[in-house]
């Protein structure tokens, strides 16, 4: 009975932290994995256009993009995105190249920092 | 007869302290964050002496977010006058969501340091960065 109820607790503890050390590493080997370039940023009197290529072999979400020009977040002023010409889709795949508009003022030699979801991160400077 | 339902009480408990400790560890193992920030151009207000923090969940649980549980170190000193900041969208502080960390009261002249944030179960991460 003793012995039971221990190998029981034991059992489906470790099971536990298997599985969450598995999706753990999964993390860590995606963020490894995960590599992007800026290419290049410009702007209009309003609009800052960003291209960015997904550089590694994973693929990436749109939606979970952030964005920070001069350091400040400005991802609520994505107004517009497309993957490889693509307008539909929120799938980044490896290769591609991202396009986004950002609704923003921006001036020549501003830093931009696009961040996946994953948290990686590459910056390019407007010209 | 005593002996043996003392021994069975306590082998119960010792399975619940078990099944509890192997949940703590799966929820760090779970929890991971990255700060956001650019190095090089980190949002501080010297006149408010303000810095904004953006701390993104890159782990794959909800994170609980108040002065008691998330703790920002820069250069091992611990500012405690935190305002958190969510998404418009965003109703919790759930993977790949960026919270916002104002930190006040906090005086940086232009010199390189180091940030840590700490959040739930010890877990952190930490970025040089340099005011100029």
């Amino acid at each position: 009975m003793v012995a039971t109820l221990l190998m029981t607790a034991i059992d489906s503890t470790l099971m536990g932290i298997e599985d969450n050390f598995k999706e753990a590493q999964d993390r860590q080997s995606d963020y490894a994995m995960t590599m992007l370039h800026v290419d290049n940023v410009t702007n209009n009197t309003t609009v800052v256009f960003i291209n960015i290529t997904n550089t590694g072999s994973t693929v990436l979400k749109v939606s979970n993009i952030d964005v920070l020009v001069n350091g400040s977040l400005v991802t609520d002023k994505i107004k517009n995105h497309s993957v490889s010409g693509s307008t539909t889709t929120h799938i980044w795949a490896p290769n591609e190249r991202l396009y986004l508009e950002l609704n923003l003022t921006a001036k020549t030699g501003d830093r931009v920092t696009v961040v996946t979801g994953n948290g990686k991160s590459a910056t390019g400077v407007l010209t | 007869m005593a002996i043996a339902g003392t021994l069975i009480s306590t082998t119960q408990k010792f399975s619940g302290d078990i099944q509890k400790k192997g949940i703590s560890m799966g929820d760090t193992l779970l929890t991971e964050i990255k700060i956001i920030n650019d190095p090089a151009a980190m949002p501080y207000n010297s006149s408010n002496k303000t810095l904004t923090l953006y701390v993104k969940n890159t782990g794959s649980i909800i994170l609980p977010f108040s002065n008691q549980t998330v703790l920002v170190l820069i250069n091992g000193t611990a500012f405690t006058n935190l305002t958190f900041v969510l998404p418009s969208t965003a109703q919790s502080w759930g993977p790949e969501v960026v919270m916002t960390i104002v930190v006040g009261n906090v005086q940086l002249p232009k010199n390189d340091y180091t940030l840590k944030v700490v959040v739930h179960g010890g877990v952190y991460a930490t970025t040089p960065f340099k005011i100029s």
